[in-house]
């Protein structure tokens, strides 16, 4: 674990223990009590506004950045428990202009993880355009424009074939599932034919000089490209996305001129959340230059629009980046890394970092990603990254409820976009993929009371609430140890009733029945704490509020307080 | 001013000074105050949760503990805060004008076989040294490679040298032509043998040997000009050298405090240097062996992982300066490395040997074998012992630290000698130790930076920092 979120925990906890025994803290069940409404499902967060201004910090000076402030600025400012704060009642994020609930919530099976987004890559009716080469980012490539009028980066790989372009594709696709903005890629196979140099095409030095770029340029930087057997190359083809780019958005705080954007990004659930993402996937290139806002102004012309937030760029996840024999340790520790700097040089040399003994498999387009020494708690971006630190385990729950709805199928759609040439790189990604998705849920399940998907019927004996374990369901956790506590409240946190309880089952369906409710011919405000054993060991709770809409009617669930 | 004026403005003084103080502590208090708010307000906290609507306190117990501990840090937040955008003005102004490239463009061509560099270096016992090497790596296209260096420590501490080889083009054969003048005014001479550290007094002893080591100083410029020929066949090289060379010592009457002036606690034929230049010629036939390499593609070259370096050396001294004598050199250093993990714990074992053969109460102090300093029984300061003959066994062992750094720890053990007899009799006897530790730091193709930091048995605390050990890690006869 990081040593800011180390110590971030570890702070959080001699508060509470402090607070506790100052006799000062709030009771076991809170003062948390929930508007009587549905849940919010969408948010309005695209009203017009405005273009906001384009800003995006340089690249060493957000790497310098994030390196020197991001840990020490978070230990200095004592950070306490923050909630996120684009969440709804029930724990879940609503669709926005950040992220859009998919696999789960809409109809989405392997052939559409294996379309993505788009179209399956540029028109090429007629020959693509090249109008420059790419300037942007370490791969090389060029921006062209298709029979359509489209424009599109085209990525070559720059050092091991098939690396970059495949693992840019496979999680994109993954994190489009998930539900993230993300570009438009496919791994398209190009004949140098298809490519006609336009009269005005530009190519710029690295001091940003512009100076046009000759047919003899165009050679030289394909020249170095891996070709597939029948001798085109093969690139990644990214769509340039819609609106017009501002920038990255910050770590920290939002956009000033941007009116839809009130949640600070180290709150949002969407941003901090991707840690237990990325650490699935192997991504660690994290910065704001891999994300990108773009203004769409609606309707065109009006001069107002709003701004949409994407994630680019993973061709150096799934460990390609880890195949660089001067960044062993990626995915497990930071560039420079304080925490691993000050425990390697004072234990001289006898402690034995996690990556010492991970090793890249040696199959075409496999970057050095395995799942044997997979912990997700280990996970580290190659920079620190501010929202990362501020994630708390209610976050990593909610990612991980996302990931175990891929099933294998899911997955293998997503790899095979990808277009692997060995169907053994092929076959070790999509096993390894699914190990580590395992060991993500193994892990997240276990920090919080794994219950999901409520119900609730009311009756005269009581009301019955029935969930899905998800720890059981899918098999991370023992059924013959666990066990189920269930104690219903009032508004006032009085108790009603005695406690129910009730035993694991394999499939994790649990119900628990008879629970007393609210009296009264009110809202009948009702809250059940639920406890989740697994042996001996009491996993944090949660308590499901419960309320009749106004008017009257059946009890829902109005809120979900998860601690 | 009248007299009335003059005694109200001092009346008024302390009250004056009073209001003035009052009024900067306000100012000073209002300015604290709206900063640590400031300081204290989370990251663009919002006014209302929209998202999830409850019905919740303002603020909880826990808020106000967590307000407590972040108060008096709020200072400290600020402090990092400017301090953090200060540092971060360098990498705006190289995102924003690339500064680095056009740098590049300027000190280093194309190809990168052409390239000027930036060069320090400090040891204890010295002032610190900053210069510039120029290197070109392919002069005439067969990688024959052009070395120039300036280094300056102040008025009385230059450095300038000049490295000419002809690469791979009469290869295996490798012609070398070092040109160097360095002129240093700090220079110790401890006496020949493994004495104590005394404080002398008054004493002059004789060299050689006394009972006692003195600390004493004298400067030293230095003119030399040496022609090599080296026969390659893989990891064995012979080679041969001859070396011109000029020295003009010189002693200066002390400051109070200083160490006294080397002839005024010497004497003997073998200080007598400094009335005269010495001039002198040195040939030498080396033979190495030179089977270290790297177990990892992304470690320099000067820290290999595993191997063995062997050197042997054996040279004639004429001394062309009255009076006319010569002596002979002979030498071995035997370097095994063993990777003991990875590649990247590594122990270093060394066994070195030099001597001289001749009348030692004839041969310049200064050409005696010397140990102390940052490489050669590290822990003492340089040319701390000196004699006929010196022995040294070294122990270093080297670990990761972060990606481009490593950490090393190390005990040397050496002894001089004023008789190749007493090395049957006494080889460890009053043996010194010095032990200590250091920083690497490195690119793939390059050694950028050793700090080390080392004491003995004798006590005393030595620092030492190279920037640009091109020179590999240095090291003297």
């Amino acid at each position: 674990m990081p040593i800011a979120r180390a110590a971030r925990v570890a702070a959080a906890r001699m508060v509470g223990l402090v607070a506790l025994a100052s006799g000062c803290g709030s009771g076991a069940l809170g003062e948390l009590r929930f508007e009587n409404r549905p849940p919010i499902r969408a948010l309005a967060d695209r009203r017009p506004i405005a273009q906001p201004e384009e800003h995006e910090d340089g690249k060493i000076t957000a790497s310098a950045g994030a390196l020197l402030g991001t840990e020490p600025m978070y230990l200095l400012s004592v950070p306490g428990p923050q909630p996120a704060l684009d969440v709804n009642a029930h724990e879940e994020v609503p669709d926005s202009s950040w992220f859009t609930n998919r696999i789960g919530q809409r109809e989405l099976g392997p052939a559409q993880i294996a379309r993505g987004p788009g179209d399956g890559g540029p028109d090429r009716s007629r020959p693509l355009r090249v109008l420059s080469s790419k300037q942007a980012g370490t791969a090389p490539g060029l921006v062209v424009e298709d029979a359509a009028g489209e424009r599109y980066f085209l990525k070559l790989d720059p050092i091991w074939p098939e690396t970059e372009t495949a693992a840019d594709v496979v999680v994109q696709r993954l994190l489009w599932a998930a539900g993230y903005n993300v570009p438009d890629n496919d791994v398209i196979g190009l004949a140098r034919s298809e490519l006609v140099l336009a009269d005005d095409a530009t190519q710029k030095d690295e001091l940003g000089a512009k100076r046009p770029f000759t047919a003899q340029a165009l050679d030289a930087l394909l020249a170095g490209a891996p070709r597939r057997r029948d001798g085109r190359y093969r690139v990644l083809a990214s769509k340039f996305l819609p609106g017009k780019p501002l920038g990255g958005f910050a770590p920290l705080g939002v956009r000033p001129d941007d009116a839809n954007d009130r949640i600070a990004h180290q709150h949002r659930r969407t941003v901090r959340a991707q840690h237990v993402f990325f650490a699935w996937l192997g991504h660690t290139d994290v910065k704001p230059a891999n994300t990108l806002d773009t203004w769409i102004e609606q309707p065109e012309g009006s001069g107002r629009g709003y701004v949409v937030h994407h994630l680019l760029d993973f061709g150096k996840a799934l460990g390609v980046w880890g195949r660089d024999r001067a960044r062993e340790a990626d995915g497990y520790a930071a560039q420079f890394d304080y925490g691993v700097a000050a425990r390697s040089l004072l234990s001289f040399g006898l402690w034995r970092r996690p990556w010492e003994d991970v090793r890249a498999p040696s199959l075409r387009g496999v970057g050095r990603y395995e799942a044997e020494h997979f912990d997700p708690e280990m996970y580290s971006p190659t920079n620190p990254y501010a929202p990362f630190l501020y994630a708390d385990r209610q976050d990593g729950f909610w990612a991980a409820r996302i990931i175990a709805r891929f099933a294998r199928e899911h997955i293998a759609a997503a790899v095979d976009a990808g277009r692997y040439t060995d169907p053994r790189a092929r076959d070790y990604l999509i096993d390894t993929i699914v190990a580590r998705q395992r060991k993500t849920l193994r892990h997240w399940f276990a920090q919080v009371a794994p219950l999901d998907r409520f119900t609730v019927q009311s009756s005269a004996s009581g009301v019955r609430v029935c969930a899905v374990d998800l720890a059981l369901l899918h098999g991370v956790a023992e059924a013959k140890r666990t066990r189920y506590r269930a104690q219903s409240y009032d508004y006032d946190g009085d108790r009603l009733g005695p406690p129910r309880v009730a035993s694991g089952a394999r499939e994790g369906a649990v119900c628990i029945a008879g629970l007393p409710s609210a009296a009264g011919d009110g809202e009948t405000y009702t809250m059940i704490a639920f406890e989740v054993w697994r042996g001996n060991e009491a996993l944090p709770g949660l308590v499901l509020h419960l309320a009749r809409p106004r008017g009257g009617g059946a009890l829902r669930i109005i809120g979900i307080e998860r601690s | 001013m009248s007299r009335r004026v003059a005694r109200r403005s001092r009346a008024l003084r302390p009250f004056a000074r009073v209001a003035l103080v009052a009024a900067s502590a306000s100012a000073w208090l209002l300015i604290a105050s709206a900063v640590g708010a400031q300081a204290l307000q989370p990251e663009s906290a919002p006014r209302c949760r929209t998202v999830r609507c409850v019905r919740e306190p303002a603020s909880s117990d826990d808020d106000l503990w967590l307000l407590l501990a972040r108060a008096p840090l709020a200072p400290a937040r600020l402090l990092f805060r400017t301090s953090t955008e200060l540092l971060l003005i360098v990498p705006r102004i190289e995102d924003e004008h690339h500064v680095s490239r056009r740098v590049q463009d300027v000190f280093f061509d194309d190809t990168r076989t052409f390239g000027v560099y930036p060069t320090a270096f400090y040891e204890t016992g010295f002032e610190p040294s900053v210069g510039a090497r120029l290197v070109h790596r392919d002069l005439f296209g067969r990688r024959e490679r052009l070395q120039m260096r300036a280094g300056f420590g102040g008025l009385h501490d230059q450095v300038y040298r000049t490295d000419l080889r002809s690469g791979a083009r009469w290869s295996p054969l490798e012609l070398s032509l070092d040109l160097r003048f360095n002129w240093h005014d700090g220079h110790h001479f401890y006496g020949v043998g493994n004495a104590d550290l005394s404080d002398g007094g008054t004493l002059v002893a004789p060299v050689p040997p006394a009972a006692l080591a003195i600390e004493s100083e004298y400067g030293k410029q230095e003119l030399f000009a040496r022609g090599g020929a080296t026969l390659d066949a893989g990891a064995l090289s012979v080679g041969f050298s001859q070396l011109w060379r000029r020295r003009a010592l010189s002693v200066e009457s002390p400051e109070p405090g200083d160490s006294p002036a080397v002839d005024q606690v010497y004497a003997g034929e073998s200080v007598s240097v400094f009335d005269r230049p010495l001039v002198d010629v040195y040939d030498e036939l080396r033979v190495s062996w030179d089977g270290q390499h790297r177990a990892r593609a992304n470690a320099p070259s000067a820290l290999p992982s595993s191997g063995l370096k062997l050197s042997a050396w054996s040279g004639i001294q004429h001394e062309l300066s009255a009076p006319r004598m010569s002596f002979g050199r002979v030498g071995v250093d035997v370097q095994p490395l063993a990777d003991l993990y990875r590649g990247d714990r590594v122990l270093r074992l060394r066994l070195r040997t030099a001597w001289v053969i001749g009348p030692i109460d004839r041969i310049p102090f200064l050409d005696l074998p010397q140990l102390g300093g940052a490489s050669l029984l590290r822990g003492y300061g340089g040319g701390r012992f000196r004699g006929r003959g010196t022995l040294l066994a070294s122990a270093e062992y080297r670990y990761p630290v972060q990606q481009n750094i490593a950490g090393y720890l190390f005990v040397d053990a050496g002894r001089a000698f004023v008789e190749l007899a007493q090395v049957a009799a006494s080889a460890l006897r009053g043996a010194r130790v010095g032990f200590g530790g250091g920083i690497y730091a490195f690119t793939s193709g390059a050694l950028l930076l050793r700090v080390q930091l080392a004491s003995s048995i004798d006590g005393g605390l030595f620092l030492a920092l190279r920037l640009d050990t091109a020179d590999g890690l240095g090291d003297t006869y």
